[in-house]
């Protein structure tokens, strides 16, 4: 019960944590914008990091939406045949999208994650003497999450098709 | 490698997410040359090399606060005061308002779900026929994809490295014909009916302009801006989001600032979802340019087909039943690639191509298996899926007249381009 209520606590702030941080991301993209842009036309100047750590912005609130649509199993898919299926048969082959989804998410951390720790011992840096790595680390974050999702998805769907329970 | 193939399809098919089968056949064919598969990370991290996909947050963003505020209503209202004196006016006011809305929000299904609730009882108020209403909200919600600045001219221009300042004025005009085909459609099939013609009333309009005040600057702004060359695209996107932000949160108060995080993150679900299918695909279109696979299907199409004539009518048939089983955003990050080289072999401009691809793609919004217009409108109207379809057969076929002249008729496309 304790560990579970523990688990719980975890799940929840981690949610809170991925809300907070795609909100932030694009509240601070929106504002960095507009500010480059009155700098631009009315000061007739400008940042000079700016451009880019926008672009990089982009790609950070693009995973942390693909982490947002993973909770919510909310990706783009085609689904011609699944809905076709019985009730039951759909529960078998979710089971499968599932591992197979986490599977690939996972085995695309897993190079990204090599991809950062080579660009850490490399020393690329960005934007004025920032690490560079510091910028890709959302791309292993992100996927690991993803597959984190799909795992639970899985072992939730495993579970109820097991016991037959509508109720984790 | 045939049979993987196979097994990805059967995946997709069977509703895995698309950027996973995306990503799954990049990896494996990254492991088949023998590239280390860190090529993938390097890849997807291109996406933060593209200056002009900050405009896809932004403005996804912007239409999603939109649709939240009351601004729908205030658009059906001043569009109505303004043109609703016009014969058929009521139809036509739907098509203009979805047309507009759309653009603004990206063809995602929130035109169905927040101007559709307007559109459809006002419709029937009027006296026009309930299947007629149906039909034409469900095809009206995908309207204003040709127009600026709608986010697949956005990604078609991304994707093909074309300006996206003349893309969107290549699309104006076959945006407009689809609305007057549509628009004369809707006002010739109701002639029977004598709807009362609302008569125009000034003090009307002046109200309707009056409480539209924060929004109307907003098209002029925007539209005028990137046309006159004044913002680059992408600035363009973040004043609207900055001043729709400060216009619905903070002015007019109908989007509580306590409602605004789960907006921003709503949105970013859309964003997300296309973003990872495109940092996905920049992989995949990498191991297919090094197979040279673009080659060879030219190579391939070029044995069977000689005339252009036949290329673009067995194009048209491709993107129709593509349209059928793809989005429209997996379809332009996968598809497009690949058809363009064939395409300019028969002398096929971009531009052009892009306004074809996209009017045929809007079709795929109201076609079975996976139209999604046809599921929003049967979800918000509480109709089954099948009486949707029905009621939307004499739209889809004008839209299908329209994508035929758009198609045979470049010059409509290219004629400001000044080419």
């Amino acid at each position: 019960m304790t560990v579970g209520r523990l688990l719980d606590r975890l799940e929840q702030t981690g949610r809170l944590a991925e809300d907070t941080a795609v909100v932030l991301m694009l509240g601070a993209m929106i504002a960095l914008a507009a500010l480059q842009i009155i700098l631009r036309n009315v000061f007739d100047t400008g940042l000079i990091w700016a451009d880019q750590l926008l672009r990089i912005m982009v790609l950070w609130v693009a995973l942390l939406g693909a982490v947002a649509a993973s909770r919510d199993d909310k990706h783009i898919r085609i689904d011609i045949l699944g809905r076709l299926l019985p009730p039951k048969a759909k529960q078998v082959t979710d089971l499968v999208l599932h591992l197979f989804t986490a599977t690939v998410a996972a085995v695309a951390a897993w190079f990204a994650l090599a991809l950062v720790l080579g660009e850490r011992q490399y020393g690329g840096t960005l934007l004025a003497d920032m690490p560079a790595w510091i910028f890709q680390a959302i791309l292993p974050i992100g996927f690991t999450l993803i597959a984190y999702r799909y795992l639970v998805f899985f072992f939730r769907d495993a579970y109820k098709l097991a016991t037959g329970k509508t109720q984790s | 490698m045939i049979l993987i193939g196979l097994a990805l399809i059967l995946l997709a098919l069977f509703g895995a997410p698309l950027f996973v089968i995306v990503s799954a056949s990049a990896l494996i064919g990254f492991y088949h040359a023998d590239i280390p598969l860190m090529a993938f990370a390097n890849e997807f991290y291109r996406i933060a090399d593209m200056p002009i996909l900050l405009a896809i947050p932004l403005f996804t963003f912007a239409g999603y606060l939109l649709s939240e505020s009351e601004a729908p209503g205030r658009l059906v209202r001043l569009t109505r005061a303004l043109f609703g004196w016009v014969p058929g006016g009521l139809a036509i006011i739907a098509l203009m308002a979805c047309a507009m809305f759309t653009a603004f929000t990206g063809a995602s299904g929130v035109t169905i779900i927040a101007l559709g609730a307007l559109l459809y009882p006002a419709l029937a108020e009027a006296g026009y026929d309930e299947k007629f209403n149906l039909g034409l909200i469900t095809s009206a919600g995908s309207l204003g994809l040709l127009f600026a600045p709608s986010l697949p001219l956005i990604l078609y221009g991304v994707v093909a490295e074309i300006s996206i300042d003349q893309l969107f004025i290549a699309g104006v005009l076959p945006g407009m014909l689809m609305l007057v085909l549509l628009g004369g459609w809707s006002v010739w099939s109701n002639r029977s009916i004598r709807v009362p013609l609302g008569s125009f009333s000034w003090s009307e309009a002046g109200a309707a302009l009056w409480e539209s005040i924060w929004e109307i600057p907003l098209p002029f702004v925007v539209l005028g801006g990137i046309y006159s060359g004044y913002f680059a695209v992408s600035e363009a996107a973040a004043v609207t989001a900055l001043y729709v932000l400060i216009v619905e949160v903070l002015i007019r108060r109908e989007v509580s600032l306590q409602r605004l995080p789960s907006v921003m993150r709503e949105s970013m679900v859309l964003v997300g979802g296309i973003m990872v299918i495109l940092g996905a695909s920049l992989a995949s279109t990498n191991v297919m340019i090094d197979a040279q696979i673009p080659q060879k299907l030219v190579g391939f199409v070029e044995q069977y087909v000689s005339s252009p004539l036949t290329f673009q009518l067995l194009l048209l048939l491709f993107l129709l039943v593509l349209g059928a089983i793809l989005d429209i955003f997996s379809a332009l990050v996968l598809v497009v690639p690949l058809i363009l080289p064939v395409a300019a072999q028969y002398g096929m401009h971009p531009m052009h191509l892009g306004i074809v691809f996209l009017a045929t793609m809007q079709l795929g919004y109201l076609t079975p298996p996976i139209g999604l217009n046809l599921f929003i409108s049967s979800y918000r109207f509480e109709k089954p899926i099948t009486q949707v379809y029905l009621s939307t057969i004499p739209f889809f076929l004008i839209l299908l007249i329209s994508v035929l002249i758009i198609t045979f008729l470049p010059a409509l496309s290219l004629v400001f381009l000044g080419e």
